[in-house]
């Protein structure tokens, strides 16, 4: 599906940096920049509110839930690595979402390039195959999956998340890699191959560099999920570990009363990370998801 | 238009490589062993896969003729009676509406609202990289978080919503937002929007970064207006992403599930459970397993159909733009 | 040959991944199993959180335990999730088989037919007050208090004392004079009261104690209402006044937005006087964080009383609502762990243990030497709770529903009442409906 994730190649050809140093102003760009900026305000109001409650104790939140902070110091910050086991938490989403992208990286490309030029009806099997990952909910596998790591001693082990993660990202991977992958001119690989080189090393030396970008726009999405991702590491991950950032603030949430303070404190701080890595990577985003590309 | 796009298309490349590569004879030896190699370079992937997507779900279509609660060793075949129980009761089918709402309306709103930031975004020329993060910083927030907020921002007597009503003096738009069953359906579906559109901006705004400027030029020195430059020029070339988009929302929205948990719990009674929820709560928080996995079952159907009938329309328009 | 150097290649690149994976998976299995671990001569012991006095209180009696020089062995506290993931939790807990010797328990009823529970000793049993615990239907005990929240004392109304006394009114001492108070509240221009359906479970604060003159007439010794439902004996429809009642409840008396309102904000409605009284279904925990939210705020308790002026209260039992300490199967199978389970329990409800989880501010469960206990009542409203425990009109009922398919009829059952306090279906129909879902369920 993604649309003919063709060639952002000839998308780079384009001098876009240069054009936008030297473009001026005009009205219409500045009426974009404050609609745009009216409609974050709106939408992320919850972020603001979590941001001004983190500073806040439980009683003055339970007090007035909607209230301002009266002052401003890191207290709850503090609370949260010192009173709970936080920075494991942060420490094992960092090592599920990188571990699960770097070995995603390596098989996935190949995988997709597999089914693109395995030719004839096993392409569309697989293509379908895999596609129709897309379609079923963890729900639906959850029970088989937790017994089956239980058997192979996994469970309760970040290597069942990244196990389950992995599965799960498979369909939506292989639909943007083969997408992108049927602009990439055979051609190329069959004068590769004509220099003898073998289909792995044609893969990663030839194809794998001209995959870049949506490599890029891949991990940049799927980086996101993983962060994200509750439900899984809530079912996963039983009290023997520290869980992820979202299930360590899940833990917070009680059947009684809640720990708010901490919780709207944890929420800032999963964002940090996230807000920093988008930030940083967005313009390869915006070049891998290059979409309909320009033939001719 | 070039952009071929489909999510049930066999790839067209290969059989063009067959074809050139057939030209001499049948399928020599080199290509056989070719073939094997594509099959290791899939491997890899797919023994993951297949251990972690398809044989735990074929497990849970054995257990959907079963009795299993999900605990006890044991369990009993029951034939179809779990498939029977479900389609006879009336809150299977109100969670059914509920999915097609809240799936196709968060696919049509989170689409139009996408397709509006990106064209904002791309007029935008100075500090787009900052414009493009706060745009993007919603879906940053996990669904879960997120939820968790708008629960309190919401809640009847003391939400900032309300308070912001009756402070501007709309006492008569003060609503139970999560508790009013004539509502609470709709109310999902805007909060669902809301965090769910970022990826679908980025990648209509990648699109529109790739409309060659030299046609939006032409169509306006030939005295377009903005309208018509974006209905005869942009659009046509937005199809792909279209399909792509709204595929992918559609699919996201069969499964919307922590947003649900979290807001309503299914509720007020049993309103707004959806069949992820459903699913959940039976197979789950109620120790029937077996019913849950029926319930998938026939979920994971709707889905197939859904999403093949979509695609395959459009595909259809695709064609035409 | 090419191809077969490409393919070491890519069996090498297989094991690499391979590898990463499974030092990944070590790495993770060697921190976390090194954050419970313990010999032989260690037990665990898993407890729900997120209300932090019981966090605290779980510490202070585990540490005080393995401080005694006589242990039998070491308990390791481990803490689950709560909520409403408990079951699952519970569950993935179970499939991985790596149960804990000591469990705070819920969903009693299938974990007990699931074999994965250990009847509790008379050793233990003969500890607590009778009516703190009962048996199950195979006449073994298994789960008994962990709070003195016996049974569904936690069932009622915490309100505001100061308003009372500032408008001249007494807590009621019958069922009319509960009406009548919140009509007078009412007639203030107050609203007398706030309810929480927000989530499934907070549904029963009101109807519990409502329903409960009714489920007390089919009280026996072993079964109640419910089995008398499933005997023929009674019937849904049995309900219907109650149902009338709770409507009659809901419509005129109760805060607008309970639909939505969570069961932990009713401490924000209460503290802001938007409500006079507020439903609670954890007594003396509500107490608490009224306290720790604020300090000054005078907050009292009460039972919702029945026409005749008795108090109908649930006795512990193994039921859908039934909450407290079990022992795992588990660790009976293991012998040591059961040792050192059981001799905690004993030191749980000796006075010792008693006044431990006193200071810790948890109120400790009922036990047969009560009396010497050291009482914390610092807390607004416990003394009412306290009086309660010896009032005469305490009448403790029973209400057995020992099948496993119980839960699954009970969330129906919360969900339809639900549906009927907010106008969706009426209440004839709703009597129908869960009749069918009961007779479906447990009869079929």
């Amino acid at each position: 599906m993604s649309a003919s994730i063709a060639a952002a190649k000839s998308v780079n050809s384009k001098p876009a940096k240069a054009k936008k140093q030297k473009e001026p102003w005009k009205v219409s760009e500045i009426v974009c920049m404050v609609v745009t900026a009216i409609l974050f305000c709106i939408v992320a109001y919850p972020v603001f509110y979590a941001f001004l409650q983190s500073f806040r104790s439980y009683s003055e939140i339970t007090i007035d839930p909607m209230g301002m902070p009266t002052h401003y110091n890191l207290d709850n910050y503090v609370r949260l690595f010192q009173e709970t086991d936080f920075l494991a938490a942060t420490m094992n989403t960092v090592i599920i979402t990188v571990v699960t992208l770097a070995i995603l990286c390596v098989i996935l490309p190949m995988a997709a390039y597999g089914v693109e030029r395995i030719g004839g009806k096993l392409s569309g099997f697989f293509y379908l195959l895999f596609i129709a990952g897309l379609m079923i909910p963890f729900q639906v596998r959850m029970i088989p999956l937790v017994r089956m790591f239980d058997m192979m001693g996994l469970y309760s082990t970040l290597a069942a998340v990244i196990l389950v993660h992995l599965g799960g990202a498979a369909g939506f991977g292989i639909l943007l890699y083969c997408s992108f992958i049927k602009g990439v001119p055979i051609e190329v690989e069959e004068a590769a191959s004509i220099d003898g080189a073998g289909k792995l090393r044609t893969f990663w030396q030839v194809v794998f560099p001209m995959l870049l970008p949506v490599t890029s726009a891949f991990i940049i999405t799927n980086a996101l999920t993983f962060w994200n991702d509750f439900f899984i590491p809530l079912v996963m991950l039983d009290s023997t570990s520290a869980g992820t950032i979202n299930v360590a603030i899940n833990r917070m949430v009680g059947l009684l009363t809640s720990q708010w303070e901490l919780i709207y404190t944890g929420a800032i701080i999963s964002l940090i990370p996230s807000i920093i890595i988008f930030a940083a990577f967005q313009r390869y985003f915006i070049k891998g998801m290059a979409v309909g590309a320009v033939k001719g | 238009m070039s952009t071929s796009l489909s999510v049930a298309a066999t790839p067209s490349k290969t059989s063009h490589k067959s074809d050139s590569a057939a030209k001499s004879s049948t399928m020599s030896a080199v290509q056989r062993r070719n073939r094997w190699m594509m099959f290791f370079f899939i491997l890899p992937m797919l023994v993951v896969f297949l251990a972690i997507v398809i044989i735990p779900s074929l497990q849970s279509i054995q257990l959907s003729f079963t009795d299993y609660d999900g605990i006890s060793p044991t369990y009993n075949y029951v034939g179809v009676d779990n498939y029977h129980e479900i389609i006879t009761s009336g809150r299977f089918w109100n969670a059914v509406k509920n999915t097609l709402i809240l799936g196709i309306g968060s696919a049509f709103i989170i689409n139009v609202i996408s397709l509006v930031m990106a064209l904002l975004l791309d007029r935008i020329h100075h500090f787009s990289g900052f414009f493009r993060t706060i745009v993007y910083l919603p879906s940053l927030v996990s669904a879960f978080i997120a939820s968790t907020i708008w629960k309190y921002m919401l809640n009847y007597n003391f939400g900032a919503v309300n308070s912001i009503l009756k402070k501007a003096g709309l006492e008569g738009w003060v609503h139970d937002w999560l508790g009013d069953s004539h509502i609470v359906v709709w109310v999902l579906l805007f909060l669902i929007c809301f965090t769910l559109g970022g990826n679908t901006t980025l990648i209509y705004l990648s699109n529109l970064q790739s409309v060659p400027q030299e046609l939006v030029e032409a169509a306006e020195v030939d005295g377009a207006s903005g309208w018509q430059v974006f209905r005869h020029v942009t659009w046509p070339m937005l199809a792909g992403s279209v399909t792509v988009n709204f595929t992918l929302s559609l699919i996201g929205g069969w499964v919307i599930f922590d947003q649900i948990q979290v807001l309503t719990g299914g509720g007020p009674g049993f309103v707004s459970e959806t069949m992820a929820f459903f699913i959940y709560r039976l197979g789950f928080g109620e120790y029937r397993a077996g019913f849950g996995s029926a319930a998938a079952v026939l979920l994971f159907i709707i889905v197939m159909i859904t999403t093949v009938i979509t695609n395959k329309y459009m595909r259809g328009r695709e064609i035409q733009a | 040959m090419l191809s077969t150097k490409s393919f070491n290649r890519l069996t090498k690149g297989v094991a690499v991944v391979a590898a990463l994976a499974s030092t990944v998976g070590l790495a993770a299995c060697g921190s976390s199993r090194a954050a419970t671990a313990g010999g032989k001569d260690s037990a665990r012991f898993l407890y729900a959180t997120g209300d932090e006095t019981w966090n605290a209180t779980v510490k202070a009696i585990v540490d005080a335990y393995n401080k005694l020089p006589n242990k039998v062995g070491t308990v390791v506290a481990e803490p689950i999730p709560s909520g409403s993931d408990y079951a699952t939790a519970m569950k993935t807990m179970d499939a991985t088989g790596n149960w804990p010797a000591i469990v705070d328990m819920r969903d009693t009823v299938t974990y007990i037919e699931a074999g994965k529970l250990a009847p509790i000793p008379q050793e233990v049993t003969s500890l607590v007050d009778d009516d703190a615990y009962s048996a199950y239907k195979d006449g073994n005990v298994y789960l008994t208090p962990s709070t003195a929240n016996n049974g569904e004392l936690g069932f009622g109304i915490v309100y505001n004392k100061q308003y009372f006394k500032d408008n001249n009114l007494s807590v009621p001492t019958t069922w009319d004079e509960f009406i009548k108070l919140m009509q007078t509240i009412k007639a203030k221009g107050q609203t007398p009261l706030a309810t929480a359906a927000g989530e499934v479970w907070p549904s029963g604060q009101l109807w519990k104690p409502i329903a409960s003159e009714t489920f007390a007439k089919h009280s026996a010794k072993d079964g109640g209402f419910w089995a008398d439902v499933k005997d023929g004996k009674a019937q849904v429809a049995d309900l219907k006044d109650d149902l009338t009642k709770l409507k009659d409840i809901i419509d005129n008396y109760t805060l607008k937005g309970w639909q939505s309102t969570l069961d932990a904000q009713t401490t924000t409605l209460l503290v802001n006087n938007q409500a006079v009284m507020a439903t609670t279904s954890s007594g003396l925990g509500r107490l608490r964080d009224i306290n720790k939210v604020k300090p000054d705020f005078d907050a009292g308790y009460f039972l919702i009383p029945d026409s005749e002026g008795n108090f109908n209260v649930l006795k512990n039992s193994v039921g859908d609502s039934s909450q407290g300490l079990a022992i795992s199967k588990q660790a009976k199978d293991n012998g040591k762990q059961y040792d050192i389970a059981v001799d905690f329990l004993k030191y749980y409800y000796s006075v010792d243990g008693a006044n431990v989880i006193e200071k810790s501010g948890t109120m400790s469960p009922q036990i047969k030497d009560s009396s010497k206990v050291t009482r914390n009542t610092e807390i607004p409203g416990s003394t009412d709770y306290y009086a309660l425990l010896d009032s005469p009109k305490l009448k403790w009922y029973v209400n057995e529903t020992p099948w496993k398919t119980f839960s699954t009829f009970n969330t129906f059952f919360r969900q339809s009442r639900i549906a009927m306090q907010d106008n969706q279906s009426s209440i004839d129909d709703t009597i129908a409906k869960v009749q069918a879902e009961f007779d479906k369920d447990i009869k079929g």
